[in-house]
């Protein structure tokens, strides 16, 4: 009852004039960023993170979350018109999309797609407005120790679920550790890896950071390559799904919605895996396992509707715990430091304006995401057709302006630029980037909650096994550490890049 | 064989070497009593024994070789990209927001993918004239004035 009343009032918020066209440029740009190949949702948050500094933190936060699902929502109309994952997220879509669309089918593979994405994502706000108050609730219990073992199990899952080599994924954990933590000490305020530069005093902006190794870094993996783009040509008819396409729907749709949400939550899972999760169970639970690939509707309805799902579920550790599970939390989490905002269990009782006002305008915002997204699609599809010259240059300027505008300073530009090199080669050698950011913004979480717990227990590392609640995630730790020694294949190996 | 990996890890293992060897003159303190150095040193610690993992297992895996992976890679084009960016950083203060930003995108598309002199000159314009009314004008964001004054 008392969620009902917070709702209420957030709705109150939420419907405020300018909040609502937040949120609508909000789901606008996430739709377009999902539908570009290219430029993720992460890229896109904190390139637009300067320009919020003029909004109110909820308006802010209302619009960065609407880019957040709206990515989610545009991402599979390039995996069904194109083949090419706007999103890493919709990589899966491709599988059926694609082959549907070869079929003169597109119409009600999109039409599925943003039906199934619209039920997940009202399923995970529901999900997220009982769960994130009862686990911020609990999250009270939590000391140093428990926060410590919690941040360090999420980044052990993240390179357990790593794409390529789990060991480079720890060295980008580590790497992304140090990187966080440069600049000066929480406890006595000595610079530390500054080299002098007192521009470095106050660390490295997760905005330059993130810009260069997601935006910058993409521009220069496809600068001078020739990509050759198969626009859907045809006309796409029949968006609404007929019977036939509901009745084979309706239970991936239930089943990917209710697996990306609970994955979600866990640290360290995101919103990638799910989706493969999903469409390998329906795969499994069908009666024509064998016609999965060739175009069929269960496999775009599940995953859409998972990777929905997934991303209502990732933001529940973010606003509960004020642990980000995936890079774009991380950024969102930097957002809300940037605000002046504590992340952490206190977030929901100290900033209700915030956390229900979010709430409630992601309601509208799927509701908005459905309205434009159908009607839109052959305006996406005229984007697409945009040459990619403009859009890399496009993609530059705005992480330039980004970088510099959030503290008017060049050093944030120049750190853009190196980060935008080091992403490219990254990429090159195979290693990560996305373990890197969310270790980057974990950083100084961590080094806090370890020292004070070292400081706790005496310099006994025990502590972390004498607390239950810390006991448990570092027994997960542990686990998920030896896993590979046991599982030959891991979840996320081969996977698609993130960001 | 595991050539790029091996190219890596030694980079790493380096890497490791010298945040260690920082962290431990800045104070890694003791364990009842952490320095400042002391995430650090055991990060260090930790990317070093990684590093060596990753270089002993390069031996046994099969690899693409360096020039495979870079074989696709325009540098010329990347390296002109990389200076045009730097010399925006460079001399944005100087020149002002309209005007780098003018020049940024005109080189951007001369060399992504050649484009017209009339075109180019045309979505410059456009572009740093949109930008500075997106940014400056809506979003209030301070953008450097330099030569033009605006």
């Amino acid at each position: 009852m008392d969620s009902l009343i917070d709702l209420l009032y957030g709705f109150g918020i939420a419907i405020q004039p300018q909040n609502l066209f937040y949120c609508f440029l909000g789901v606008l740009m996430g739709t377009l960023v999902g539908v570009l190949p290219g430029l993720g949702p992460t890229a896109t948050i904190a390139l637009l993170l300067p320009g919020t500094f003029a909004l109110n933190p909820t308006s802010a936060m209302i619009m960065l979350a609407g880019i957040y699902y709206g990515a989610m929502y545009g991402g599979s109309t390039t995996s069904i018109l194109l083949n090419v994952p706007g999103e890493v997220t919709s990589v899966v879509t491709c599988f059926d999309g694609y082959q549907m669309a070869r079929k003169g089918r597109a119409g009600p593979a999109l039409g599925i797609s943003a039906f199934g994405s619209f039920i997940a994502g009202s399923f995970s706000i529901i999900g997220l407005m009982i769960l994130a108050p009862t686990l911020a609730d609990f999250a009270l219990k939590f000391g140093p120790p428990e926060y410590f073992t919690l941040m360090i199990m999420g980044l052990t899952v993240v390179t357990y679920l790593a794409r390529k080599s789990m060991q480079k994924a720890l060295i980008m954990v580590a790497a992304g550790i140090v990187l966080g933590c440069i600049g000066m000490d929480p406890i006595t305020s000595e610079p530390r890896f500054t080299f002098g530069l007192s521009e470095l005093y106050d660390g490295l902006g997760i905005a330059p950071v993130v810009m260069g190794l997601f935006g910058i870094s993409e521009v220069l993996e496809n600068v001078g390559v020739v990509v050759k783009k198969e626009v859907f040509e045809g006309k796409i008819k029949g968006l609404l799904p007929n019977k036939e396409d509901w009745k084979r729907s309706a239970m991936p749709i239930v089943r990917g919605t209710l697996l990306g949400f609970f994955i979600g939550i866990i640290p360290g899972v995101g919103n990638i895996i799910p989706s493969f999760l999903s469409y390998g169970i329906e795969k499994r639970l069908s009666r024509n396992p064998e016609k999965f690939g060739t175009g069929i509707i269960e496999g775009v309805a599940s995953p859409e509707a998972c990777n929905n799902a997934a991303a209502g579920g990732t933001l529940i550790p973010l606003l509960s715990l004020g642990i980000p599970t995936n890079a774009v939390t991380a950024v969102l989490l930097g957002a809300l430091m940037i605000f002046g905002l504590t992340p952490g269990p206190l977030l929901i009782s100290t900033s209700p304006d915030l956390f229900w006002g979010v709430i409630a305008s992601m309601y509208i915002g799927n509701i908005m995401l459905l309205v434009l997204n159908l009607p839109l699609i052959p305006l996406w599809v005229k984007i697409l057709k945009i040459p990619y010259s403009y859009l890399f240059s496009f993609i530059i300027l705005f992480c330039l302006i980004g970088a510099y505008s959030l503290n008017n300073n060049i050093t944030d530009v120049i750190v853009a630029w190196l980060f935008g090199i080091v992403g490219f080669l990254i990429n090159k050698f195979e290693y990560e980037a996305a373990p890197m950011v969310l270790a980057f913004v974990l950083g100084p979480m961590i080094e806090t909650a370890l020292r004070r717990s070292l400081i706790l227990s005496d310099g006994s590392f025990m502590i972390f096994f004498q607390r239950p609640i810390s006991a448990v995630f570092m027994y997960m730790t542990i686990i998920v550490l030896v896993m590979p020694f046991f599982i030959k294949k891991r979840p996320g190996a081969g996977l698609a890049s993130d960001g | 064989m595991g050539k790029l990996d091996r190219f890596s890890s030694i980079f790493w293992l380096l890497i490791a070497i010298l945040i260690c060897f920082y962290s431990y003159r800045i104070g890694i303190g003791v364990v009842n009593d952490p320095g400042i150095g002391f995430v650090f040193f055991y990060s260090g610690i930790f990317i070093g024994i990684i590093s060596i993992m990753v270089f002993v297992r390069s031996y046994s895996k099969s690899q693409a070789s360096t020039s495979k992976i870079f074989e696709n890679v325009n540098w010329v084009k990347i390296i002109l990209v990389l200076s045009y960016i730097l010399g925006f950083a460079l001399f944005l203060e100087k020149l002002g927001f309209i005007i780098s930003t003018f020049l940024l995108i005109g080189l951007l598309l001369i060399t992504i993918e050649s484009k017209s002199l009339y075109i180019v000159i045309l979505v410059a314009l456009a572009a740093s004239l949109v930008s500075y009314a997106l940014f400056e004008l809506w979003l209030h964001v301070r953008l450097p004035k330099g030569i033009l004054g605006i």
